[in-house]
């Protein structure tokens, strides 16, 4: 088993290092250790005409030796405010990271759809209720303007290299 | 289950006043809710399921776990006790909590049919495209020829057996496109059958309007 999840990641690794000039969002996507596949970390980057914008979020992925039959554990790294994101946590609240997960799923295609998650919101299933009561109460200024601060105080200046 | 300091991440400043261990006489000037009967933190659940629910969001499943393992302390009681019938109650409902556990969370669709699994064609390798790869362990067919073969799913998909079966003892869906493949799970099967029933039932509706329209 432990040998097809290493071919599986290796070739997703090399098709990664040769798409990496069509993933505008996704500043970073590789094995932490280039000798251990099972664990790799990625760096989003907050899209324009978002609250998001100009933060970097680091995610932490981890691949499970069952891997493409589980899904990866993806959380954030970064304090991020989104409503489907546990504040203090980072847990992620994706169907396709969990019941809707398939072996179809790439590493690389999950990372896009968490990207698009943060623009795209699922407040009907929170892990931060905050945020969520902001939207569902169709406060955007309140809620763009809580997003822009927190990505001020945690995205931009902690990963900075 | 959680509190107001929960939703909103913060440290419960009556924590540190909360008793410890099994104070049941005390006149505590707290009102106790579920989680503060059952264990914080759970070693091997924390990873996926936090603790700290928000009011609004779906219980995890180290919840319904908890909860089981608190009802089955109620019930080791019980049987001190000897009373069958309060036995019997609880151990449904720790059966029921269990169940629970097992569906939430990473879960999704039923396995397959154990009789699908078996009778799974065989598929030979010419039928497979030159560059077709299963989706699975992304390794091509005609280079992969060592495994237990090639199979497909009523969708047309191809897989490697190998891969596929793993995945169809979790799951009763294409990897591909997620076409259902019949499952021997109860409830899938009596969703199915509702949903058909509704069918002809719609159908027939639609039939009398227009018998008398």
């Amino acid at each position: 088993m432990s040998t097809a999840v290493h071919r599986r990641m290796l070739k997703e690794y090399l098709a990664i290092q040769k798409n990496s000039a069509t993933r505008p969002h996704l500043e970073l996507l590789e094995p932490i250790q280039e000798d251990d596949l099972l664990h790799w970390q990625a760096i989003l980057l907050g899209t324009a005409d978002s609250g998001y914008e100009g933060g970097r979020f680091r995610l932490d992925i981890v691949i499970p030796t069952s891997y493409p039959i589980q899904p990866p554990t993806i959380r954030f790294l970064t304090t991020i405010c989104h409503p489907n994101v546990h504040f203090k946590t980072g847990e992620i609240c994706l169907d396709i990271l969990k019941s809707e997960w398939t072996p179809s799923w790439t590493l690389e295609s999950v990372c896009v759809a968490i990207s698009s998650l943060l623009t795209n919101p699922e407040p009907s299933s929170p892990l931060n209720c905050d945020a969520a009561n902001l939207l569902r109460c169709g406060d955007m200024a309140g809620y763009n303007s809580l997003v822009k601060m927190y990505t001020a105080l945690y995205a931009m200046d902690e990963d900075q290299e | 289950m959680a509190s107001y300091f929960d939703d909103h991440s913060l440290e419960d400043p009556y924590k540190a006043r909360r008793p410890n261990n099994n104070n049941a006489n005390s006149n505590s000037r707290f009102n106790p809710d579920l989680s503060h009967f059952m264990p914080r933190e759970d070693t091997d659940e924390t990873a996926q399921t936090p603790y700290q629910m928000g009011a609004t969001s779906m219980p995890g499943e180290g919840d319904f776990r908890r909860l089981a393992q608190l009802f089955g302390t109620f019930r080791q009681r019980e049987e001190a006790l000897g009373d069958e019938e309060h036995q019997e109650f609880l151990d449904n409902l720790i059966t029921q909590l269990m169940d629970e556990a097992g569906a939430s969370g990473k879960h999704g669709p039923p396995p397959a049919s154990k009789s699908f699994i078996r009778d799974l064609p065989f598929v030979p390798l010419k039928e497979v495209k030159r560059d077709d790869a299963c989706i699975i362990c992304n390794e091509n067919f005609q280079e992969n020829e060592s495994k237990a073969g090639i199979t497909k799913l009523p969708c047309k998909h191809f897989f490697d057996r190998d891969c596929i079966v793993p995945w169809l003892e979790l799951h009763n869906n294409c990897p591909a496109c997620r076409a259902e493949v019949p499952s021997d799970d109860p409830v899938w099967i009596k969703k199915k059958r509702d949903a058909e029933l509704a069918k002809y039932a719609a159908e027939a509706e639609v039939d009398e309007d227009w018998m008398y329209s």
